[in-house]
């Protein structure tokens, strides 16, 4: 059984490797590195929305400022990507420290509002401390990483940059999710108040995910800055909150495969959508809210659950990995 | 010395004038949240389609500015009911979250769609109202003073059709008690449906009166949005005289600010405030304890 699922993730990985080589101009393979650092993003929102379960509105915050301290740490300071994006982690993850501190004291709705007002107060930052951030018109001439004096510029070696940090985040959320850790966190989705009676410190564990999650978000930031070598405040906006949100939402909360397959849709669908412009977000609207209306479980779980139902009916007998 | 004071008093005018749209909105914000226990993200676009529509309707249609924010706030009011009564309505019988994200998605529905149509470019509307007066030292334009008029008059008509009309009693009884609403025959789908259309409608006027002072465009609705939480979380959620304290403070606060602190910090005000009085007096600076959602 347990060989069986790592030949299954093995396969995963040899397609991912192969992939870039197979497509078929550079405008896809630029969407497979976006792909990539979008998946980061709603991976670090899931954590907070699908294990913890508290609707977060803030995530740009984190996503813009990760961005924009990779950014500043390597051009200003002139220090190699691999330790300006280690500070744009750390950055993230004060940051996202003193809000959860703060925000995570409150429930529902409530801390949804407080945590978009310090998304708000972040782009506001972004956008007028001019000597630190050059403000709207955005920060440019990222310099790109480089590896034994090669710069990952260009969009294969930038994806497998990207690709790496992706494995290895989905191997550390996996390990925290299957933790005690992880499931103090399920409890606390289930039942506050019961895990709370169960000895369960339910305000420190919320802290804590919400700290990892701002931290995978920085990290997800710096990884864009240092991909496309401009940002602006735009980075800390609603829109990729609300993109990450869709991203979780349609794929399916609470679900790594889930969440990934949503980040997938996500940016693939608008190449098929081109055509219609920026009637897209509105497009992503109606799906995130079809996605809630008929399929709270997202597409991940419905697919898998059909397969399942499926295969019952024909007798056959399919090891099926335990979707939590 | 005079100056100053003359500008001070120029300030307050201003920013009463934006504050009596904040309680508007909030006001309708306020009884969605306080009736229908729903926190609507969508309320700042239904302001956005208010001051879009009547430019709309002014520009390509040719209509005056009162004809066309009177037919402008009808339709968004229905827009609103709509909403409510298909998308909003399926969700709120799952879960309060869910409910919230919703609105969200409904928001960013309506702030593409809008821009897909109309382009993101501020417009401005040409109001009627655009003499001057003098008052001393200080300078009011028709315009600030129809908003100061019609939103004193629109609280005050609200507040009577939520004190003494049939209608205002079935949605305070909703608002206290569903079930038993329900139990002494009242339709409490259809007082949700009506509550959101009429909050929809409240947003939609703020947004045509304020289109000639600032600008209009699909994206306008997005700061405002949030706005609107910060003014019920000034003054209490629930509490419908709150939402008009609180939008008057705000706006003052912004308008003093702006004036004489920093216009682009000004934001930071409001946010700072909201968040502090979460965390320190949940109940708002009006607010009874243990009133609330």
């Amino acid at each position: 059984m347990k060989r069986l699922i790592d030949k299954k993730y093995l396969v995963l990985i040899i397609v991912f490797i192969v992939l870039p080589f197979l497509v078929p101009s550079s405008y896809v393979r630029n969407l497979l590195v976006l792909a990539g650092i979008f998946a980061l993003l709603a991976l670090s929102t899931d954590l907070v929305l699908g294990y913890i379960g508290q609707l977060t509105l803030g995530q740009s915050a984190f996503f813009g400022v990760g961005a924009y301290a990779s950014a500043i740490i390597a051009k200003e300071l002139g220090i190699p990507f691999w330790i300006s994006i280690i500070g744009a982690i750390v950055i993230a993850g004060v940051l996202g420290y003193f809000i959860g501190f703060i925000s995570l004291r409150l429930r529902g709705g409530y801390f949804a509002i407080t945590t978009l007002a310090f998304a708000q107060i972040m782009k506001l930052i972004a956008n007028n401390w001019i000597e630190l951030t050059r403000g709207p018109m955005g920060y440019t001439k990222i310099p790109s990483p480089s590896i034994f004096g090669l710069e990952i510029k260009s969009e294969i070696p930038y994806y497998f940059l990207t690709f790496i940090f992706v494995v290895l985040i989905i191997i550390i959320i996996k390990r925290l999710i299957d933790s005690p850790t992880g499931r103090a966190y399920l409890a606390i989705r289930e039942q506050e108040d019961l895990a709370r009676a169960v000895g369960i410190d339910v305000f420190r564990h919320k802290v804590q995910a919400f700290v990892i999650s701002a931290m995978i978000a920085g990290l997800a930031g710096g990884l864009y800055a240092h991909y496309f070598r401009f940002i602006s405040p735009d980075l800390l906006g609603i829109q990729y909150t609300s993109m990450a949100l869709m991203m979780v939402f349609v794929g399916g909360r609470g679900s790594i495969p889930g969440v990934l397959i949503g980040a997938g849709i996500y940016t693939v669908l608008p190449e098929t959508l081109r055509m219609a412009g920026t009637l897209r977000m509105s497009i992503f609207g109606v799906i995130l809210l079809l996605c809630i209306m008929f399929m709270p479980g997202g597409i991940y779980r419905s697919i898998a659950g059909w397969i399942k139902r499926k295969s019952k009916k024909n007798g056959n007998i399919v090891q099926q990995t335990t979707v939590s | 010395m005079m100056d100053y004071g003359a500008a001070i008093g120029q300030q307050l005018i201003n920013g009463v004038v934006l504050g009596l749209c904040y309680a508007l909105l909030a006001f309708g914000l306020n009884l969605i949240v306080g009736i229908l226990g729903i926190m609507s993200f969508a309320q700042g676009e239904f302001y956005m389609l208010g001051g879009v529509f009547t430019f709309a309707f002014m520009q390509y249609l040719g209509l005056g500015y009162v004809t066309s924010i009177l037919a402008s706030i009808l339709i968004v009011a229905f827009i609103g009911a709509l909403a409510e009564r298909f998308l909003i309505k399926p969700l709120a019988e799952k879960d309060m979250e869910i409910t919230l994200l919703g609105t969200f998605a409904i928001s960013i529905i309506l702030m593409n769609l809008l821009e897909y149509i109309f382009g993101n470019t501020p417009q401005k509307i040409f109001t009627p109202f655009k003499t001057l007066y003098n008052i001393g030292p200080l300078v009011i334009n028709q315009q600030r003073l129809v908003i100061i008029i019609a939103g004193i008059l629109l609280v005050l008509l609200f507040n009577f059709m939520l004190k003494n009309t049939k209608f205002g009693i079935s949605v305070r009884a909703t608002s206290q008690n569903k079930v038993a609403a329900n139990l002494v025959g009242i339709n409490v789908a259809k007082t949700y449906t009506l509550t959101f259309g009429m909050g929809c409608f409240l947003a939609a006027i703020a947004g045509a009166l304020m289109g000639p002072l600032s600008a209009v465009y699909p994206s306008m609705g997005q700061n405002i949005g949030l706005k609107g939480f910060v003014v019920i979380v000034l003054g209490g959620m629930g509490s419908l005289p709150g939402a008009v304290y609180g939008g008057i403070i705000l706006g003052v606060i912004e308008s003093l600010g702006a004036a004489f602190i920093s216009s682009e910090w000004k934001d930071l005000i409001g946010y700072g405030a909201m968040i502090l009085i979460l965390l320190f007096k949940p109940q708002g600076l009006f607010g009874r304890k243990g009133a609330g959602v």
